[in-house]
């Protein structure tokens, strides 16, 4: 699917989910399917980097809380990157900006 | 079809019509999207408001296939109607009801309480993005939602 790409990398403790293209209901659920299986191998502390997301609305959006949600019930965190207009107002349209830790680029997010 | 070989300056005054069908699968809302974003770039719409409109587009179709359960047969059907100084879109599915009612979307203390998370989170969106959205009833059954973008004045 050539819509949403997805890679995963390794950062000290965090494991990083760099996304690329389009979240919507069509690709949102390869997101989640791979934040389900990072929890289930034991990777409790996710960063989502959304700096790679050309668009992303509520569906996506729902993935996220999906997400923070399951790393939480292991005392986890889940934190994104993001400086992109249109993703950042998606993000404060809804209240969620208050909810995630939002930062400018991996390296901070992973030294939080 | 190309936006660009319908629209000319002697039409200018003329409103024009432009429609879009899609089977009722989440993998096409991406085309509506960039169908949605063509017309407006092309009538001149700032970008912001084709960011804003790509959002509505999205949520609307998905809403219209969503609303239809497991087995959606409804085609998405989205209308746009370009006047004077705005681009007008309609977005539906015969005789399917938007998950969203008029309340929820046109007045925030009105929503009602709902245990689909997911319905609560694009109502908050297209809340969020245009001041004149509407949810009407369609003729064909069902309701459908409107909303519109400004559009610069030719110079």
């Amino acid at each position: 699917m050539i819509d949403l790409l997805l890679d995963t990398r390794m950062e000290g403790p965090w494991t990083v989910v760099d996304v690329r293209g389009e979240v919507d209901a069509y690709t949102a659920p390869r997101l989640r399917e791979r934040i389900i299986e990072l929890v289930g191998e034991g990777q409790y502390r996710i960063v989502i980097n959304l700096e790679g997301v050309e668009f992303m609305d509520s569906t996506g959006l729902g993935v996220l809380v999906g997400g923070l949600k399951r790393v939480r019930e292991h005392d986890g965190a889940l934190a994104l990157v993001c400086t992109r207009g249109p993703v950042l107002r998606v993000l404060a349209i809804t209240g969620l900006k208050e909810i995630f830790p939002v930062h400018d680029t991996v390296e901070a997010a992973v030294a939080s | 079809m190309s936006a660009r070989s319908v629209a000319t300056d002697a039409a200018a005054d003329e409103e024009q019509r432009f429609s879009l069908t899609l089977p009722p699968s989440s993998a096409y809302v991406g085309t509506a999207r960039l169908f949605a974003g063509a017309v407006a770039r092309h009538f001149g719409a700032d970008e912001d408001s084709v960011e804003e409109l790509k959002l509505a587009v999205s949520e609307a179709c998905t809403g219209a296939i969503r609303a239809q359960g497991e087995s959606a047969t409804a085609p998405v059907r989205m209308e746009i109607l370009r006047g004077a100084d705005r681009l007008a879109f309609e977005v539906g599915a015969s005789g399917v009801t938007l998950p969203w009612s008029a309340g929820e979307v046109e007045d925030a203390a009105a929503r009602t309480p709902t245990t689909d998370y997911m319905t609560s989170l694009s109502v908050q969106m297209i809340q969020g993005l245009f001041g004149d959205v509407a949810i009407v009833e369609s003729p064909d059954g069902g309701t459908s939602i409107r909303f519109s973008v400004p559009l610069r004045h030719p110079e």
